[in-house]
């Protein structure tokens, strides 16, 4: 039952502040009613001229991705954090804004390969390791027998642009939907970059130099740049590179409605490549340092990004200083993202089009000493990714939902909205439902993957597994006032344990992988085992 | 909940009062929603393709019904079951979802101790609940003996009108509502001497119990019983529309023993072993024997088949009954048909009678499967798209307008009927049990999951099925096996042998 519900005031408030919402406030109830039924069931009953736009078909709006990236919703206003993003907080304001989000899979590529073919990565049984990747469970390309959303929304008709560098997508297959912006470095870089926010962790490490020929080292001379650090950093920001693309690409969409534009800016280094001073040892051996990098992939050759966990023990200014510097980060992302969402609206395009905004995955800030991608750590916020839909009619402003999504539902979702049947093999969940305020099947639990770690948690308990039931860890959900503390229940509470890891199993569907270093494997067959050891 | 969810339905289709939010009672009959159909499955247990006439000009069984319905209905020339036999076929209807690889078998108590055998799943989605939270009126009517049993109950508390019958569970050790076997003496007509102390004869023992009882006239043999239930569910359901409706019948399953005006088209005379006065009506030890083992001669393997078309055609006329009665009532117009079976039964070929779990070849994996619009839209069409058993839960969905979970992994057939295609599937894969087949049209690959036995047919020079030519073409059985192993996602997974039980699947 699609009551109407009380825009105004958000609006109204979005009007004072941006112009996004100052057409949005017109749009907003005209949609209504007739946008729910002709979403959902393509057929006639939806009164065209509700809508608004008399030229095209209200049945099918155009959407909108932007896919962010390691963007963290503890951060974002909208969240409650501390970024000033006031872009990201008006489409909030406009959105079904998804309090718990997790991606699909970590880091960066399952998410994305989840995108866009709408389909689960995670357990990322069909790996194999893939020229020029790093050999991390879930780092592949798209393969040739899974469907995407290209294919689906050009049948259906929908002008299909995506706007990104992921070099994965370059395949002649995608050559007529993907455009992409720049190519990244090859795998074996020439050059390794860094990330500005994780910077002051290299500042601390390797004392600059003074830019004085003083014999002594309290001279009082101003200190020069880190070494190795901030001038490695000129390079072109992906996301500035893929957003001002996306802007261009609405010029020539505008006249190609419906379409789906997705907007993607991949940057995988700036996960996998800390500073240098915290690689892992056996690749800078120069470097003496007492922190603990158990937790390595095997690169594939030696030149290849190899995924490492960092645990540092730095202090808490330097913690404070790498957050400051990502939130100034992620202030940059937001005016971007306010860009496109303008543009959209001048070319009034804001009343037809469905926007989706969603961050690719999480990284670790100083929780639990960890920086960069989040192994081991229990803190949910570093998982927890911005997930909001904006209805073009306008359903549900400002409501928040406490459904798990995760970034395989965004493909199944708009397709929904666009009155495209899905493919059988997406088997994300169609969320358009939640606009109609129907339901949409229960997710109790959310899981994610970290190549061999899984992630299963709901409010109250999280567990990380590995894949062999090695390394088994629950922990219980802090008080939110002090969302930072470690409370692990792993011995105290087997049941519990136990009915988490079923869920696991569940949602992979039966059994959990195992890997070699090439692919996922299958157990040897008992009595080969058993021949085998007679031979020995 | 149903109700609140009927009323949001009803919102979305835009019928009714909009903004009407009331939680009173209303009427049902007022529930009808103009442009939802009502949806009629029929399911028929063991039933092979090339025994009916829309598929085969040569079928040995006649079966008017459902050639007539083939004519009104777009029909799929190469539709296999995903999974096999009769449980993982079910689970695959209901729940909507790929069983195949089967890495989700629990041993299951109350089903038999094979790959794949379970119960839904607790976080597996029900067609018929879905259906039910979206205000459409569910019913299912079988005598499944693993439908009508304790495991499936869960599922029956799905339905608005559940309605099992027991004739067929009644003898077969997973429902016994009967206590009572007849005599020896009484089946001795039926027991072939191959099979005389095993564990038939308590089987046939029971049946014929069952028959003296309560089987008086042709309308109360099982299959007849699920027709004349569907037809009476269908008076009823008129008034609850739009509804969905399961008529799912066990029979032709064995044992093939129809009424005798079916069999008088073969002549009467007594062929093979009924010569010795016994009617082959359970010609092999269940699951499956050798025609060799079994001591039977070609005459009487002939005559098990003509036994299996009568048991067929007895089907068949009772089906045409149920969708005349779908005519009679008004509901042709808006109501989609869709007919298919769960597998089929070889019955002499690579000497084998029954169903090999090992060989499941074209006897076994091509079923019957069409689908007939309420609008006559491509009726008679054909295509050789390989549809199976879990688009059905995706396709009613769709066609009844209500949001498609995403765990349901089937494609949307309905795009059919509105001049689309739905998702390229150029090979088709599909297991029985743990023996996996993949194939293309023109070639078919067999494997089982310890890939001891692997097997190609060339259905172009071989449409039987006879000749392995593995050996003769390594590159597309390499091909085909890739295939396999991308749909299973990436491995296939690894049972326990299944004497020390109680592991079912190891990993993979």
């Amino acid at each position: 039952m699609a009551r109407a519900r009380s825009e105004a005031p958000g609006a109204a408030r979005d009007a004072a502040r941006g112009r996004l919402s100052r057409r949005a406030l017109l749009g907003a109830s005209a949609g209504g009613l007739a946008g729910l039924a002709a979403s959902r069931l393509g057929g006639g009953v939806a009164q065209a001229a509700e809508a608004g736009s008399a030229k095209r078909d209200p049945d099918r709006p155009n959407a909108l991705v932007i896919m962010l990236d390691r963007v963290r919703a503890d951060y974002i206003g909208a969240y409650g954090g501390s970024a000033h993003t006031p872009n990201i907080d008006a489409l909030a304001r406009q959105s079904l804004r998804f309090e718990i989000a997790l991606p699909e899979g970590l880091p960066a590529l399952p998410a994305r390969n989840a995108l866009i073919t709408a389909a689960r990565t995670f357990p990322f049984r069909n790996w194999q390791v893939t020229k020029g990747l790093p050999a991390i469970p879930g780092w592949n390309p798209i393969y040739d027998y899974q469907p995407t959303l290209f294919e689906l929304l050009d049948a259906g008709g929908v002008k299909a642009s995506y706007i990104t560098n992921n070099p994965m997508l370059s395949d002649d297959r995608f050559s007529d939907y993907v455009i992409s912006t720049e190519r990244l470095p090859s795998a074996g870089g020439d050059e390794r970059l860094e990330r500005g926010y994780l910077m002051p962790l290299q500042e601390r490490r390797t004392p600059t130099k003074p830019q004085c020929d003083c014999e002594t080292e309290d001279c009082g001379c101003p200190p020069g740049p880190p070494q190795g650090g901030a001038a490695r950093r000129a390079r072109r920001e992906p996301t500035a590179t893929v957003m001002r693309r996306a802007l261009r690409e609405l010029d020539s969409l505008k006249r190609n409605q419906p379409f789906f534009l997705g907007v993607d800016a991949f940057d995988p280094y700036e996960l996998y490549e800390p500073p240098r001073a915290y690689v892992n040892k056996r690749l800078a051996p120069e470097i003496d340092d007492p922190f603990d990098s158990g937790f390595a992939f095997e690169p594939t050759d030696d030149r290849t990004v190899a995924a490492e966990l960092i645990q540092v023990n730095a202090s808490q200014a330097t913690v404070d200083e790498v957050r400051a510097r990502y939130a100034a980060e992620l202030r940059a992302a937001d005016r971007w993202v306010g860009r496109i969402l303008n543009k959209l609206d001048d070319d009034g395009l804001a009343d037809s089009t469905a926007v989706l905004l969603l961050s690719d995955g999480a990284m670790a800030l100083g929780e639990q000493g960890i920086f960069g991608l989040p192994v081991d750590v229990s803190n949910r916020d570093v998982f927890r990714v911005p997930y909001m839909i904006r209805d073009p009619g306008g359903r549900r402003a400002g409501d928040e939902s406490k459904f798990f999504p995760s970034t395989h539902d965004a493909g199944t979702t708009l397709l929904a909205m666009m009155g495209i049947s899905r493919a059988g093999a997406m088997n994300g969940e169609d969320l358009s439902p939640l606009f109609a305020d129907m339901e949409v099947p229960p997710r109790y639990h959310f899981t994610t993957g970290m190549a061999q770690t899984m992630l299963v948690a709901n409010k109250r308990w999280l567990l990380l597994s590995d894949n062999e039931l090695q390394q088994q860890r629950l922990f219980a959900t802090p008080h939110k006032d002090d969302p930072g503390r470690i409370i692990e229940r792993t011995a105290e509470r087997p049941d519990t344990l136990s009915e988490m890891y079923a869920t696991a199993i569940e949602t992979v569907g039966g059994t959990f992988p195992a890997f070699d270093e090439r692919r996922a494997v299958r157990p040897r067959q008992q009595r080969e085992r058993h021949r085998e050891w007679r031979k020995v | 909940m149903k109700l609140g969810g009927a009323g949001a339905a009803a919102a979305a289709v835009g019928s009714g009062a909009a903004g009407c939010a009331s939680e009173t009672y209303e009427p049902t009959v007022e529930r009808r929603k103009p442009d939802v159909p009502n949806v009629l499955l029929i399911v028929s247990d063991s039933t092979r393709r090339d025994f009916i006439g829309a598929y085969n000009d040569k079928a040995l069984a006649k079966t008017p019904s459902i050639d007539a319905l083939a004519k009104r209905a777009l029909v799929f020339d190469h539709a296999v079951p995903e999974e096999m036999p009769t449980g993982l076929m079910r689970r695959a209807l209901m729940t909507g979802m790929r069983g195949f690889p089967l890495r989700d078998w629990v041993i299951t108590k109350g089903l038999p101790n094979q790959p794949g055998w379970t119960n839904i799943h607790p976080d597996q989605p029900m067609l018929t609940n879905v259906l039910g939270n979206a205000g459409i009126t569910t019913g299912y009517v079988t005598d499944n003996p693993f439908l009508v049993a304790p495991v499936y109950e869960n599922w029956r508390r799905t339905l608005a009108f559940p309605d099992p019958k027991f004739s067929q569970a009644a003898f077969r050790g997973f429902n016994k509502p009967l206590h009572y076997t007849a005599p020896r003496s009484e089946i001795e007509r039926y027991v072939l001497p191959r099979l005389n102390d095993t564990g038939e004869v308590g089987r046939l023992r029971s049946y014929v119990a069952w028959n003296n009882r309560y089987r008086t006239s042709e309308s109360t043999y099982s299959a007849p019983r699920v027709m004349r239930d569907g037809m009476k569910l269908l008076e009823r359901m008129r008034d609850h529309q739009p509804f969905f409706l399961g008529v799912d019948a066990f029979d032709p399953h064995e044992p093939f023993d129809p009424p005798k005006h079916y069999m008088e088209r073969f002549g009467l005379q007594p062929k093979g072993i009924e010569k010795q006065g016994i009617i082959p009506i359970q010609p092999f030890l269940t699951p499956k024997s050798t025609v060799e083992n079994m001591r039977l001669d070609d005459d009487s393997v002939e005559a098990v088949r003509e036994l299996y078309a009568g048991e067929l055609e007895m089907t068949d006329a009772w089906m045409g009954r149920l969708l005349n009665k779908l005519d009679d009532l008004g509901l042709a117009d808006n109501t989609v048909v869709w007919y298919l079976s769960d597998h089929g039964v070889t019955l002499g070929e690579h000497g084998v009678l029954g169903k090999d779990e090992n060989k499941p070849y074209t006897e076994i994996h091509r079923v019957p499967y069409m689908i007939r619009h309420p609008e006559g839209k491509r009726a008679g069409d054909r295509t050789t798209y390989f549809a199976t058993t879990h688009d059905v839960a995706h396709t009613v969905l769709s066609l009844q307008g209500v949001p498609v979970p995403g765990k349901m992994t089937g494609e949307d057939l309905s795009v059919m009927f509105d001049g689309r295609e739905p998702t390229a599937r150029p090979y088709f894969v599909a297991c029985y049990q743990d023996t996996y087949l993949c194939g293309d049209g023109r070639w078919t690959y067999v494997v089982d999951a310890r890939y001891k036995n692997q097997r190609l047919f060339d259905n172009d020079n071989d449409p039987g099925e006879d000749h392995n030519v593995a050996d003769e073409n390594p590159e597309i059985v390499a091909r085909l096996d890739r295939v396999l192993v991308e749909s299973a996602g990436g491995t296939i997974p690894v049972f326990g042998r299944r004497k020390d039980s109680l592991r079912g699947v190891i990993g993979g």
